[in-house]
Order: C-alpha cells, then sequence, then structure tokens
C-alpha cells in the first residue's frame, strides 16, 4: 500500500465541493484495514491516515477528530465510528479532511466543548482493563490539552513526577482541569479544606513548599 | 343589715395594726345599727366636726373612741345621703384640706434652716404617714362603696392611656400620700436629695453622724412609699428623683477612687481594696437604698473600678497564674467574673500553664516503665489543678473545661508530628501492668483505684481506638498465658471502659472474657467425657476455645506445625469431641500460643520446666536419640525457618540443647546437654518468647489506619444515604461529629475515603457544583 499512498497525496482530482457520499467514504476505509479485520482500522492504518492527511498522529487534532468519532480506543477506528465521525464532518476523502482541520483546531477554543473533549480523552486513553489511567499516559494527555494554556503545567508534571502516584482516576482528572480554570496562579484562592481530590492539596502543598525553599 | 369588712392598708415603715381598725369597726358596728337608713343630712354642719377630728387623726392626736365612731357614722350618712349623696363633696372638702394640711408642713419644715431640713422633713413624714393611713380607715366607707367602684380596672391602668386630665378619686390614704408627693416632695426634692448625697458620702468616708442612718433612710424611703399605691411605675418617683443622681454621684466616687487606689496600690493590694469595697457598698445599699437599687450600685462600682481598669488587671494574670498565687487568684476571679469579657484572659492563661506543666512533666520520659511515669505524672498534674480551680476558682465550670483542653492537648501530644502519638499505647501497657500478676505487692484496693483513675487519662484520649487494640491485645495475652491478678479487676476495668464509650467499644472484649468461662466449662465437659469411656491420653490436656472474630490473634500467624506424637491421640479425641457437640465450626490450632510443662528425666535432678510447644516438640523428638541434626529436626516439625529459629536459639541460650556451631546451619549438630542444672526445678523459659516486638507494635498501628479507612467511609456511605445530596463542607462536620467517639479523623483522610467512594461509585459530585455531593442508589 505505501507507494500508491504517493500517488494519492497529490492527486488533484478529487472535488471538495462534491456532496457527501456514504459509499465513497467506506471504501476509503477499506483502504485503511487489513483483510483479516476489515472493520477495523488499527495502528497500522491509522499511521498512514496520518500520514495522507498531513497530521501527526501525536497532533492534539487526531483527539478532536476521535471524540467527533466517539471512538472508544487510541489508536483504532472502527467502521461505525469512522461513518459516525466523518458523517457529521461532511467528508469522504482526504482533502475534505484537511479542509476541516481548523474547524477541528477552532472548537477546542469553546469551553464547553474543550470540557468535553477533555473529559471523553481520559476513557480514550485509559487501557481498558483497568479502571485509572496509568500515569505516564496521563502525563502525556495532560501535556497536550493543558500544556499550551495552563501556567502551571510544567509544575504540576514535576510534582507528578515526584510523587508516588501510579494512576490518575477520572476525578482527579476532571478535577484537574476545574483546577486549570479556576485557580490563580499564586494558588491564593486554593481552599486545602475544600472538596478538591487529596491530589491536588498535595500538589499545592508542594509548590507553595517549593517557592518557599525557591525565596530562601 | 351591712357588714364592713376592713381593709388594711400599712405602709413601709407604718405600723399600723389591724387590731386597732377591728376594735374601731367593731364599735362602729354596735354603735350603727341604729342608723342605717338612709336620711337627710346637713353637709356643712357635719363637717365642721368632722375636719376637727380628721385634723387630730392626721397630726395623731388623741381622738377619743366616741368621737372616731361618731365621725366614722358620719361619713356613712354622708355617703348615703338622701335625696343626694354628698360623696363627691366629702372628697372635695377632704382633699382641700389636706392639701392646705401639707402646704403648711412645707413652710414649718423649711423654717428649721438647711442644716435641719432632713431631720425636720423626716419627722413630719413619720407624723403624716402614720396619720393618712388612720384616716384611710376612718374613710372606710367612702373607699370602699364610692370611690373603688368608680376606679378603672388594671389592666385599663396598665395598657390604656391615661390622660392627663383624669380625674379620678383615690382612695383617702392614697389621695394623701399624692398630696404629700405635690405639695412636699416635689418643692423640696432638689435640696433633699442634696442633703442625703451629703449623707451617704460622707458614711462612705467613715464620718457619718450615728443619727443621721434612720433619716437618711426614713427620707429615702419615703420616696418609694409615696408611689407604693400605684399600679405601675411604683418607683418612678424615686428613681428620678434620687436613684438616678445617686448612681451618678456614686460612679463619680469610684472612679475617683480607683484613681486613687491605682496610684498607691500594686495589682494583689488594688484587688484586696475593690473587694473591700464593693462588701461595704453592699451593707451601705441595704442600709439606706430600696432593694431594686442593689445590683445598680454594684454595677457602678464594677463598671468604674474593674471593667474601666481591664487592662491593668489582665496584665498581670500570666504571672500570677505561672507562680501560682493563690490568694491573688481567688480575688481575681471574682472581679473579673463581675464584669464582661473579663474572665476570658484568666482561663486562656490557666489553660496555656497547666498545658506546659504537663509536657513538662511527660516530656524525655525514659526507661522501661515510661508508661508508668507518663500515666501517675498526668494524674498527679491534673489532680493538682482539679484541686486548684476547686479551691481558688470555686469550681467553675469554665476553668474545669480548660483543665480538660489543656489536659487533652498534652495528652494526646505527638513529640514528631510524623509519628503517631504513642499515650494510647503507654495507658494501655499501664492498665496492662496493674492487671498482670506481679510480686509487686501493691493491694487489690489500690490497684482498683489506679484502674478507675486510668479512665480520667481514657477520656482525654483522641485514639481511642488505638487504645482499644492495644488492649484487646494485651488482654488476649494475658488471658491466654492465665497472667491475670484477678478475674474481678479484668471484668471491672472493662465495665469502666463500657461506660466511658458504649457497647460497641467494649463488645469484643466481653466476648474474650466469656469465651475464658466457656472454655473452662467444656474442658470439664471433655474430661467428664474422657472419664466416661475410659479413655486415656497420657497427658494432662486442656484447651481454650476462641471465637475468631472477637481475638486479635490474627489467622495469618497460622504457621505449619506437625503435632509431636505425643499429642497426636489429644488432638484427635478433642476435635471429635468438640465436632459432635457443635457441628459446622472450623477449628484452628494456634500451636504457637501454646504452652507446656516438661519433665526432664535424664539430668542428675529432675527438672519439671514450662516451655512453649515447639519447644517441647523440638526436646520430644531427643526421646529416643542424644543428637540429631537441625534438618532434621526442622524436617521432622514441618516449621518454618523463623519458627524454627527463634524456638531453637531459645533452647540453645538456655542450655538445654548444645549446637555445634555459632549459628544453627541445616546441618548444624545438636545435642541434649547432660551436663545441665539450674538452681531451680521448676521454672519457666517461654518470657523471653511473649514479649511484644516492634513489628508487632506497627502491625498494630497500620491495621488500626486500615480500620479506620473504613469506618469513616461507612460513615460516610450512611450519611449520603440518608442525606441524598450534600454539601462538602456539611459531610465533613457530619462525619467529624459521628467519629469522635473513637478517633480524631484529619479532614486529609475523611478527603481520601471520599474520593475511594467516588471511584467505587457510591457518591459522585453532582454535575454543577463544585462542592457538592450525591448519593449513587
Amino acid at each position: 500500500m505505501g507507494d500508491r499512498s504517493g500517488v494519492r497525496r497529490f492527486s488533484k482530482t478529487e472535488d471538495t465541493s462534491s456532496p457527501f457520499n456514504q459509499k465513497r467514504c467506506i471504501t476509503w476505509f477499506r483502504e485503511y484495514t487489513s483483510p483479516d479485520d476489515p472493520d477495523v482500522l488499527g495502528p497500522e492504518g491509522m499511521e498512514k491516515f496520518c500520514e495522507d492527511i498531513g497530521v501527526e498522529p501525536e497532533n492534539v487534532v487526531m483527539l478532536v477528530l476521535a471524540w467527533k468519532m466517539n471512538a472508544r480506543q487510541m489508536g483504532f477506528f472502527t467502521q461505525q465510528e469512522w461513518l459516525r465521525g466523518l458523517m457529521d464532518l461532511q467528508c469522504d476523502s482526504i482533502s475534505k479532511v484537511q479542509s476541516k482541520l481548523d474547524y477541528l483546531r477552532l472548537l477546542l477554543n469553546d469551553q464547553v466543548t474543550f470540557k468535553s473533549i477533555y473529559r471523553y480523552a481520559y476513557d480514550f486513553a485509559r487501557d481498558k482493563d483497568q479502571r485509572s489511567m496509568d500515569i505516564e499516559t496521563a502525563k502525556a494527555m495532560l501535556q497536550l490539552l493543558l500544556g499550551k494554556h495552563w501556567t502551571l503545567f510544567g509544575q504540576f508534571n514535576n510534582f507528578l513526577e515526584r510523587s508516588k502516584y501510579k494512576v490518575i482516576n477520572k476525578d482527579q482528572w476532571c478535577n484537574i482541569l476545574e483546577f486549570s480554570r479556576t485557580i490563580a496562579n499564586d494558588l491564593s484562592n486554593y481552599d486545602v479544606d475544600g472538596a478538591w481530590p487529596v491530589m491536588l492539596d498535595e500538589f499545592v502543598e508542594w509548590l507553595k513548599a517549593s517557592k518557599d525553599v525557591r525565596r530562601s | 343589715m351591712q357588714y364592713w369588712t376592713c381593709q388594711c392598708f400599712s405602709f413601709h415603715e407604718l405600723h399600723f395594726s389591724f387590731l386597732i381598725c377591728k376594735v374601731y369597726v367593731q364599735n362602729c358596728f354596735y354603735s350603727c345599727t341604729m342608723s342605717l337608713r338612709p336620711r337627710r343630712v346637713n353637709f356643712n354642719e357635719m363637717w365642721v366636726g368632722l375636719q376637727e377630728t380628721v385634723k387630730g387623726v392626721i397630726t395623731l392626736d388623741n381622738v377619743p373612741r366616741a368621737t372616731w365612731n361618731s365621725h366614722f357614722s358620719d361619713i356613712y350618712a354622708m355617703c348615703v345621703a338622701y335625696p343626694e349623696p354628698f360623696a363627691d363633696r366629702l372628697y372635695q372638702e377632704t382633699k382641700c384640706f389636706l392639701d392646705n394640711h401639707v402646704k403648711v408642713l412645707l413652710e414649718k419644715v423649711r423654717a428649721n434652716g438647711e442644716a435641719n431640713l432632713l431631720k425636720c422633713y423626716h419627722q413630719a413624714w413619720v407624723e403624716y404617714s402614720t396619720g393618712i393611713g388612720y384616716l384611710h380607715c376612718l374613710y372606710l366607707y367612702l373607699n370602699q362603696q364610692h370611690i373603688k367602684k368608680q376606679k378603672l380596672s388594671d389592666a385599663e391602668v396598665i395598657y390604656g392611656t391615661l390622660g392627663p386630665d383624669t380625674q379620678e378619686q383615690m382612695e383617702i390614704g392614697e389621695l394623701g400620700l399624692e398630696i404629700w408627693k405635690k405639695n412636699m416632695v416635689e418643692p423640696l426634692k432638689e435640696n433633699l436629695v442634696n442633703l442625703l448625697l451629703e449623707g451617704i458620702h460622707y458614711d462612705r468616708l467613715g464620718e457619718a453622724s450615728p443619727n443621721i442612718t434612720d433619716i437618711v433612710q426614713g427620707v429615702i424611703n419615703s420616696f418609694v412609699s409615696v408611689e407604693d399605691y400605684k399600679r405601675k411605675g411604683k418607683l418612678e418617683l424615686y428613681q428620678e428623683i434620687f436613684e438616678a443622681p445617686f448612681l451618678q454621684a456614686s460612679g463619680e466616687y469610684y472612679k475617683r477612687e480607683a484613681s486613687k487606689l491605682l496610684q498607691e496600690c500594686d495589682v494583689s493590694q488594688y484587688m484586696e481594696r475593690v473587694i473591700q469595697r464593693l462588701e461595704e457598698e453592699t451593707l451601705r445599699s441595704n442600709k439606706f437604698l430600696h432593694s431594686s437599687s442593689f445590683d445598680k450600685v454594684k454595677a457602678r462600682c464594677e463598671q468604674h473600678m474593674v471593667a474601666d481598669h481591664l487592662a491593668f488587671l489582665h496584665g498581670e494574670c500570666k504571672a500570677m497564674v505561672r507562680e501560682e498565687r493563690c490568694k491573688d487568684l481567688s480575688n481575681m476571679y471574682p472581679l473579673l467574673r463581675s464584669v464582661k469579657d473579663g474572665i476570658g484572659v484568666l482561663i486562656v492563661e490557666l489553660l496555656e500553664h497547666i498545658k506546659a506543666q504537663g509536657l513538662e512533666t511527660v516530656r524525655g520520659l525514659k526507661g522501661d516503665n515510661v508508661h508508668i511515669q507518663f500515666v501517675e505524672n498526668m494524674l498527679s498534674v491534673h489532680k493538682k489543678y482539679k484541686e486548684l480551680i476547686q479551691d481558688v476558682f470555686n469550681g467553675d465550670q469554665s476553668f474545669i473545661g480548660a483543665l480538660d483542653k489543656a489536659c487533652a492537648s498534652v495528652v494526646n501530644h505527638r513529640p514528631n508530628p510524623k509519628m503517631a502519638c504513642r499515650s494510647p499505647e503507654m495507658l494501655a501497657k499501664y492498665c496492662d501492668s496493674l492487671l498482670k500478676k506481679s510480686s509487686k505487692g501493691i493491694s487489690e484496693s489500690e490497684i482498683d483505684e489506679k484502674l478507675a483513675q486510668s479512665i480520667t487519662i481514657f477520656k482525654y484520649i483522641d485514639d481511642k481506638d488505638i487504645f482499644q487494640k492495644f488492649y484487646a491485645r494485651m488482654l488476649a495475652k494475658r488471658l491466654i498465658h492465665s497472667q491475670s491478678q484477678s478475674m474481678d479487676a479484668e471484668e471491672a476495668m472493662i465495665n469502666r471502659l463500657k461506660q466511658a464509650c458504649g457497647y460497641e467499644f467494649t463488645n469484643k472484649l466481653h466476648r474474650m472474657f466469656t469465651d475464658m468461662s466457656v472454655s473452662s466449662d467444656l474442658n470439664n465437659k471433655f474430661n467428664s467425657f474422657l472419664k466416661l469411656d475410659n479413655i486415656d491420653l497420657g497427658i494432662s490436656f486442656s484447651i481454650y476455645i476462641l471465637q475468631a472474630g472477637a481475638w486479635p490473634l490474627g489467622q495469618n500467624s497460622v504457621t505449619p506445625f506437625a503435632v509431636p506424637q505425643e499429642l497426636e491421640k489429644s488432638v484427635q479425641m478433642f476435635e471429635n469431641f468438640y465436632h459432635n457437640h457443635f457441628s459446622g465450626r472450623k477449628l484452628t490450632w494456634l500451636h504457637h500460643l501454646c504452652q507446656a510443662e516438661l519433665k526432664l528425666s535424664y539430668l542428675k535432678k529432675p527438672y519439671q520446666i514450662t516451655m512453649q510447644t515447639f519447644q517441647m516438640a523440638i526436646l520430644l523428638l531427643f526421646e529416643k536419640t542424644d543428637s540429631l541434626t537441625c534438618k532434621e529436626v526442622q524436617e521432622s516439625l514441618q516449621l518454618n525457618s523463623e519458627q524454627f529459629g527463634k524456638h531453637l536459639m531459645s533452647l540453645i541460650e538456655s542450655k538445654i540443647l548444645l549446637a555445634n556451631t555459632e549459628a544453627p546451619t541445616p546441618e548444624t549438630v545438636l545435642t541434649l546437654n547432660f551436663e545441665y542444672s539450674n538452681k531451680r526445678t521448676k521454672f519457666r523459659i517461654t518470657a523471653a518468647l511473649q514479649r511484644e516486638s516492634p513489628q508487632e507494635v506497627e502491625q498494630t498501628l497500620s491495621s488500626v489506619d486500615e480500620d479506620r479507612k473504613l469506618y469513616l467511609q461507612a460513615a460516610i456511605v450512611r450519611v449520603m444515604k440518608s442525606r441524598k445530596i450534600l454539601r462538602h463542607n456539611a459531610l465533613i462536620q457530619e462525619v467529624l461529629s459521628q467519629s469522635k467517639v473513637t478517633f480524631a479523623p484529619s479532614i486529609s483522610m475523611i478527603k481520601k475515603c471520599i474520593e475511594a467512594l467516588i471511584d467505587k461509585q457510591y457518591i459522585e459530585r453532582t454535575p454543577n457544583s463544585a462542592d457538592e455531593y450525591s448519593y449513587v442508589a
């Protein structure tokens, strides 16, 4: 399949203004699946797909796309999910998807949508055998979602590294977003006896202690 | 025929005897029975004579009985006169007469000059008030039948609005007083009050002249008496013309006193003088004033002598408490208590002081009997300050509260914040030492008393659940190894704990106890069973059956063990016996806790040694041979290395067995020591194995943590189930109040439990609120 992709990418024969065609969409899907498992797009297919649309697999846009599809497992799309997402976007070809990439990025700017995507990311990225997400995956996902906009992210990352936490549960995950949105950088409005998860209490304590160290 | 009842009018200082009136009435009765019919009356004529008598009565002149009687009936006649009654006219004439009379009196009183004013006024008052009382009786008929009927009801007076023109007629007694007030008191009030204040002032300075007291008191009283008949506002006059200026003057006086004393005295002397002054003022008030003023005067004095100088007094509190200056403190207490916000500082100082003293006594304790020192030192601190509070502060509850807080703070103090408090463990050890058999020679009643006192400390402990765990373990040891001094004492202690903490707390302890008595019962049954079937076990054998849930022995500590041949029959027999009695119960043998008595007959002297079962098992292998390798022994017994090593070492250390290497290896050869000798022929070698190891302590403490988490989670679920939705702070408060009986959870621990429950999906955060939870059904 590798050779054909080069030809495909530079082909200008597709028309981005043609109406959405389900059959074409499914046929396109089949290019990424193997005969043994025609209904599921796996890691190999994913790699190719990303190459085709010109997006790195770790790019946050991929997460938004997966969210549109309501994909269950990171690295995989079922045919149902593929169809659901792309039908919503009205895309059945590479160029059409490429034209929607900016739109997908912009979705992240809306608070409500972002929250939904953020929460979705937890179930999406975690190992389905476990109830909680392992710490490494969590750090990567947090970097992806909050790295750019949350000032304290770097500190939080350090904190996680030094802590003995091996997993992050959903409650902690959701509260991290709330924390990033409501707590001031100097932590002045943080109530340690409030309903925040203990992990965040510990983060605040750690941060305050390290500030004192730096000051002295 | 009419029948009068005499109503008597008595004033404060007057002694109007009912008897006199009664006599007059009776006479009246007799003399008037003739002339009860209304008839024509010549008022003017009658009035002339009556007026004379009125004058005589009011001036306490001698009025003959007959005259009195005749005018008494004249009044009656006037009131029922035909065709028109003269009641109103009589009233008016009398009023007029009294009015003039008092005006004349006023001139007389004034005539003798300022210096004698009080005396003259007083004299005039005494005469007048007595007289008016008699007059009131003379006018009985008018009062009862005429005036009373016109009176407004009480309710109308109190709640209604009386206009200034309400010219209600008053009974003669009241009328007289009203006239006195208007014509005598009003004009003289300023002068009188000035003189009164002067008189009291001199009394304060201790320069009062002896007879002035009665006069001053009498005059002040007149202000009260003169309005006594009023249905509302009885003390208005008194308060307005006398009390107010008096309080003012007193206030000024106290202010000056206070300033003077402050310059001359230190705190101790100041307090003594103030207390003295307060006592004097109380006596003075009693002497002169109306009772309604007592508290007001006291409050003024306290205000100016204590409240105004609170900072001065508070400043000394700290030093006073530290140095435990009891005399000063017992003065300070009533003074501070009498003013607002006065006593708080003293209470706080005491709390801090007790805390410091307490911490001092329990800091840096060393040695084997740290636990005894800890408890006894705490108790002596507690006792000392309880007595002090009793003596100096009259057992005041707020101070007892401070004592409790201070003691709780000392008892729960953690020298190292990261480590748990050692007090629960120490208290448990203390109780253990008292309940264990010992040769210390303390009497039973002394032990009982000490145990009772230990409850005082117990109540202060926050981590009561930790205490319970340690106590349970030590109790288990005592019961199993028969180390209890007295079962009664054990039971009494458990009951004390139950009283302090409730049934839940001591439930397991009680069960452990009953197991002991059930076991002894069972042993008897077993022995009878053996006798019955003529079974001989070859050894004597007794058993404790323990309920697994109640004893803190831990199933995990059961190690594999091959029961020695000598014991097999007994074990088997008992198991059969037990299962016949109780089907469906599982028996787990705890050999590691058992002991045996072994007789050694291969030595010069026979020895009877009490030892642990594993030790005995090792020695029994040498029944038929003198030496064995470690490997052989361990394999025969199937003990794990830890148990084997421990018990073997103890036999080697006690020299009963010899080993041919320093440290035992599987190849080490063990031989019986045929040269073994001991001064005593009957002894035990179990002691070392029974002592509590640090790991056991650790284990206890960490198991407590686990229990607490479960407890908190159960509490949270309970609360959430009943409330359905609850805010974070409210949930925390609920959980804290529920758990404080057994321990004091940290908020962080409660939060962790909440999170665990969110994770397990028992509760969830409500979607739109940051700090609210809801129960997941």
